[in-house]
């Protein structure tokens, strides 16, 4: 027989009944898809992906929870391998793959995913840069300090419990969540058909809401946010406005604009961007990778290195070339990278066994709700249970009064049962009192722990008539729920870690939302900029500002001053002939001892391009002009209304030639003079209005002949004003402005100084006040304060007196004048 | 480009029938095919999982069943582009498994198994493999779903032991009936389990409950309404997520097993 013959009669053996056989049973497959699919999906939303509006958690983590509970891994004991849990979890409740239990596991132990870990894990639990956790045979877990009180009273009844998967266990349904986990640690999670993406938020913050929501169930929304500013993400980072987090607490939906927290650093030649936090879910390698790409591709020019520090929490340090606009890198970064993300936010959570999408309020309601629940289901407890002990007490208490015939009824009994039934039926005792009786040792006879149960007896009785009274006040469970959430919160909050940033105009719906302060605002000489709250300066009646403090830096001092309100525009304008607009909100704010911000983190200023003047434009503004000077003597006047269309962005103010530089800005009401000096030492002294009235790109006219010289300054001068004149060797004097006679636009003017070899040329010219100081910078750096007061005032065609002693290299490179430093005045 | 793809698509589809015809093990990926060639005896269990294909693989009759063990979840190809499908690995050895080509070669005639049984786990992943399973079948064979050849294999969903007995039941009617017919003291000490995975039972248990012909009960996917098979496999498994919540949201009272 050949091999293919065996077969055909193997086969034979199916013959002809081979179908047949079979029982059958039918489905159409609409009905078969329709079915399948259903569980399925409903399987993935109620218990898999979405969380539980009462405990925030999706069932995994419950059972990692209470397994760990159950197994007795508590926060005061040992860490235990992971591997045991991952075990327990998988064994008794949650028959699933142990990779999916694991990773649940390790994000909650993880500091950049979970706002307050549950989880408290010991070794390598990877780091924000994607690396993951070591396996579990090498991590160890404990549970951490705050879960407790996700668990807290659930040995108290308070919440359903449920056979396991094998009904040889019981697990909670739900957990007793004695904060609002759901908001405080946010959760995501993709089911079929819908989403979740709950953000995380600050403990004390929400425990306020909660509070405020308890005292005034009729509170609204915008309300809330009075306690809920919105999500705290664990790392950090900066929302934009705040619309986004209204319409989500309002709806259940929105988005939010995350940006990382990035400061730009001069470093001698070239800028760095430093980014300390990043957006909530991005990857650093992910974000390194797609700078890279992008600078590959020429989408971003001027990065030349990049560097990630993860030691002190994140520090990625971006090298920039020495051409490049580090503000113009930075809002590339933010468009093209995850340096800047939307963050969708979906309220979508299981209320029962239904998905919804809740707004803030119906949280917290629901929440609270939920609270009363436990609390109510607790106070049953505690009161049945003293209810119980207080039976046997009155047992206790009938048997010692009765002790000597106790004593002889179970002498005198044959057996247990017997001595059983007759101190029942004797003292009318239940059953559950006898047992007790006869279960008391011999030494609970004495008098003193007669007295004892007597005690204990009244202290029970109080306490079940304050138990019931909780049960009949619902006031008394919610004055309860504060004062504990009250002590979670003096427990475990923390400060807020992600700032919303309430200026960022395009992400707010109303700029009125900013409050209208006056502030103050500086700009240092190497470019630092703040603001300062009214409450850190003083105005003085001499017109002059308190500074002390501000001018500590020796090697920097306040060049740019003034005071706005945060919803006035404010104009700065470079020495490239660009100016800038922002709001006075826009400028960061500062204590008065801190240096301030670089300016480039504001506005997109070039290499070597400085602010030459900051003007603010109040809304009821009395001057009606500007008048520019450049360092090769042409005037410019212009309306400012030219400039009510100015963006952050910049524009051309006035158009520059090749080699010029603008020098000088000031306002004027139309009636001023101007005086503009030159190098040489020449001053011309005319009337404004010899300037005629120009566009805003326009180059301007000559407003002095420097001969050989170029600009130094110009000011607006008035009748008895005092011009101050120093010279590069360190020269100086004041003289009265009225010794310098009228003359014309563009002429060579008068001579203001006697210049000499001794004295060099003059390299400043100031309308001076007493009230003033004067700072003298050298071009080896030095930094010399004199009070003006000291210099002395002489007439005009002299060589002024040394100001101060320089060595043979050294030259004065500016001058400055400056309010006095308060030394005196107590300012505190 | 659109075109384009789809006759790219295509040439791979024919490229793939055209393999299949020299038959070799490697084309069949981890299938294990049955001994005889009589398409009208052979069937093929499409088994979820790496873990059960052992237990199955031991516990057929190797004669007449194939198996082939799929790994986790198979692509939705009512979602994937055509040319992505083709160049899924499983949804190729499905492909040269079954021998009849698809699209236009499609050839009914050369189909190498009577019936094609999804044997999937007993949970909710179970019930969306089938699903997806179906999908597939519905899409690129058609026919095949058609003239009934495709069948649900009915793995035990309880197992009850008391004493030394394990006995596997059906569903919760058939649950209720063997309990009723228990003594009162050994019912009241009768341990349920829900069945989790077909990987729970041992290879005899597998053949005995699910595989064997004798004494299994195989569940016939009908076609009946072409046009409502249509347009439940675009709602549910297509691009647009309303429509699939929605229908979750119309039909959520109806759910019948909710995985805990």
């Amino acid at each position: 027989m050949n091999e293919n013959d065996k077969e055909n009669i193997e086969i034979d053996k199916y013959g002809g009944t081979f179908h047949e056989r079979d029982s059958l049973a039918e489905n159409d497959i609409v009905s078969e898809v329709k079915d399948s699919f259903l569980d399925y999906s409903m399987s993935v939303i109620t218990s898999r992906a979405i969380p539980d509006l009462r405990d925030g958690l999706k069932p995994v983590h419950r059972r990692i929870l209470w397994s760990m509970y159950e197994e007795g891994n508590m926060p005061d004991k040992p860490h235990k391998k992971s591997a045991t849990t991952v075990g327990y979890v998988m064994g008794h409740y949650h028959p699933h793959g142990d990779s999916s239990i694991y990773e649940a596991m390790v994000r909650l132990a993880q500091d950049f995913n979970q706002r307050y870990m549950l989880v408290d894990g010991h070794g390598n639990f990877g780091n924000i840069e994607g690396d993951g956790a070591a396996a579990y045979r090498y991590t160890e877990v404990r549970l951490a300090k705050i879960s407790l009180e996700l668990l807290r009273d659930i040995n108290k009844d308070t919440v359903d419990m449920d056979d396991n998967f094998d009904t040889t266990s019981k697990e909670p349904k739900v957990l007793p969540s004695r904060f609002p986990n759901i908001l405080v640690n946010g959760t995501m999670g993709i089911a079929v058909g819908m989403a979740t993406n709950i953000p995380p938020h600050n403990l004390g913050e929400v425990i306020d809401g909660c509070i405020a929501y308890i005292d005034n169930p009729d509170i609204d929304t915008l309300d809330l946010m009075e306690y809920i500013k919105g999500p705290d993400f664990p790392t950090g980072g900066i929302i934009l406005g705040n619309s986004g987090i209204r319409k989500a607490y309002e709806t259940g939906r929105g988005t939010i604009t995350i940006r990382s927290r990035a400061v730009i650093e001069e470093a001698g030649t070239h800028s760095n961007i430093v980014i300390t936090e990043v957006p909530y879910g991005a990857n650093t390698m992910d974000l390194k990778n797609k700078v890279a790409e992008l600078v590959r591709d020429k989408v971003i020019d001027g990065i030349s290195d990049y560097h990630t520090d993860l030691k002190h929490g994140v520090k990625i340090t971006i090298t920039l070339k020495r051409d490049a606009n580090p503000q113009v890198v930075l809002n590339n970064l933010y468009k093209h990278t995850n340096f800047q993300i939307q963050y969708g936010i979906i309220f979508l959570m299981l209320d029962g066994q239904t998905p919804k999408t809740l707004g803030l309020k119906d949280i917290i309601s629901k929440y609270i709700d939920y609270q009363k629940e436990i609390i109510i289901r607790r106070t049953r407890f505690d009161l049945n249970k003293d209810e119980k002990r207080v039976h046997i007490l009155e047992g206790y208490k009938i048997a010692q009064d009765n002790i000597d015939e106790v004593i002889k009824i179970i002498k005198n009994a044959e057996s247990d049962s017997e001595a059983k039934e007759k101190l029942m039926s004797r003292f009318s005792l239940t059953e559950i009192q006898t047992d007790a009786i006869l279960e008391l040792k011999l030494r609970r006879l004495t008098g003193l722990e007669r007295d004892k149960i007597e005690a204990e007896l009244n202290e029970l009785l109080k306490e079940i008539e304050e138990l019931k009274s909780i049960l009949a006040s619902n006031q008394k469970v919610l004055d309860i729920i504060k004062k504990e959430l009250l002590e979670i919160k003096n427990k475990y909050a923390d400060e807020r870690r992600t700032h919303i940033d309430m200026t960022a105009i395009d992400y707010i719906e109303d700029e009125s939302l900013i409050p209208v302060d006056s502030v103050m605002v500086t700009l240092t000489n190497k470019g630092y900029i703040k603001r300062l709250g009214v409450d850190n300066y003083k105005l003085q009646n001499k017109g002059g500002v308190g500074i002390k403090g501000m001018s500590t830096n020796e090697e920097d001092f306040v060049e740019h001053m003034l005071v706005a309100t945060t919803h006035d525009y404010l104009l700065f304008f470079s020495n490239k002939g660009k100016v800038y607009r922002i709001k006075g909100y826009e400028i960061p704010e500062f204590s008065r001892q801190a240096k301030g911000l670089p300016i480039i983190n504001i506005l997109p200023l070039e290499k070597d391009e400085k602010i030459s003047g900051m003007f603010v434009i109040s809304k009821n503004e009395e001057s009606k002009y500007l008048v520019f000077t450049t360092r090769n003597g042409l005037v410019k006047k212009c309306e400012i209304s030219e400039f009510a269309n100015i963006r952050k962005t910049g524009k051309i103010a006035i158009k520059l030639r090749e080699n010029d530089e603008l020098i000088s800005v000031m306002k004027t009401d139309g009636k001023q003079f101007i005086a503009v000096a030159s190098s040489n030492g020449r001053l011309v002294n005319f009337d404004e209005n010899e300037i005629r009235i120009m566009g805003r790109s326009a180059s301007g006219v000559k407003g002095i002949e420097l001969g050989d010289g170029i600009c130094i300054d110009a000011n607006v001068v008035s009748q008895g004003k005092e011009v101050l004149v120093v010279t590069e060797n360190g020269y100086g004097k004041r003289t009265s402005i009225d010794e310098y006679r009228i003359t014309h636009r563009g002429s060579k003017g008068v001579k203001t100084l006697n210049s000499t070899d001794k004295t060099g040329n003059i390299v400043a010219f100031k309308v001076v006040n007493n009230e003033e100081d004067l700072m003298i910078i050298t071009n080896s750096g030095i930094v010399i304060r004199i009070p003006i007061s000291q210099i002395s005032v002489m007439s005009r065609v002299t060589q002024g007196v040394r100001l101060i002693n320089l060595k043979d290299s050294q030259k004065v490179t500016s001058v400055f004048n400056i309010p006095k430093e308060e030394e005196s005045e107590n300012i505190e | 480009m659109l075109a384009c793809r789809a006759r790219n698509a295509a040439k791979k589809a024919r490229e793939i029938t055209r393999k299949s015809d020299l038959a070799t093990t490697n084309f069949f990926g981890k299938l294990s095919d049955c001994k005889s060639k009589d398409p009208k005896v052979s069937e093929i269990f499409i088994v979820e999982g790496d873990s059960a294909g052992g237990s199955a693989k031991k516990g057929r009759d190797a004669m007449t069943q194939a198996i082939l063990p799929l790994k986790g979840k198979i692509l939705n190809v009512e979602k994937a582009r055509l040319d992505k499908a083709l160049s899924n690995e499983e949804i190729r050895t499905i492909i040269t498994a079954f021998g009849t080509g698809i699209g236009e070669e499609f050839d009914l005639s050369k189909l190498r198994y009577d019936k094609i049984i999804i044997m999937t786990d007993a949970d909710v992943d179970g019930s969306h493999i089938r699903v997806l399973l179906l999908t597939l079948f519905y899409r690129f064979f058609k026919p095949i779903v058609e003239n009934g050849h495709v069948y649900a294999a009915q793995p035990p969903l309880y197992r009850i032991m008391h004493g030394k007995t394990r006995k596997y039941v059906l569903d919760d009617r058939e649950k209720d009936e063997y309990l009723a017919s228990l003594p009162e003291n050994v019912r009241a000490r009768a341990e349920i389990a829900r069945m989790k995975g077909l990987g729970e039972m041992d290879a005899d248990e597998l053949n005995e409950t699910t595989m064997d012909i004798e004494k299994r009960t195989l569940r016939r996917i009908n076609v009946s309404d072409c046009v409502a098979a249509d347009a439940i496999f675009e709602k549910l498994m297509g691009d647009e997520v309303e429509p699939r919540r929605k229908f979750i949201e119309e039909n959520a009272r109806y759910v019948k097993n909710l995985d805990v």
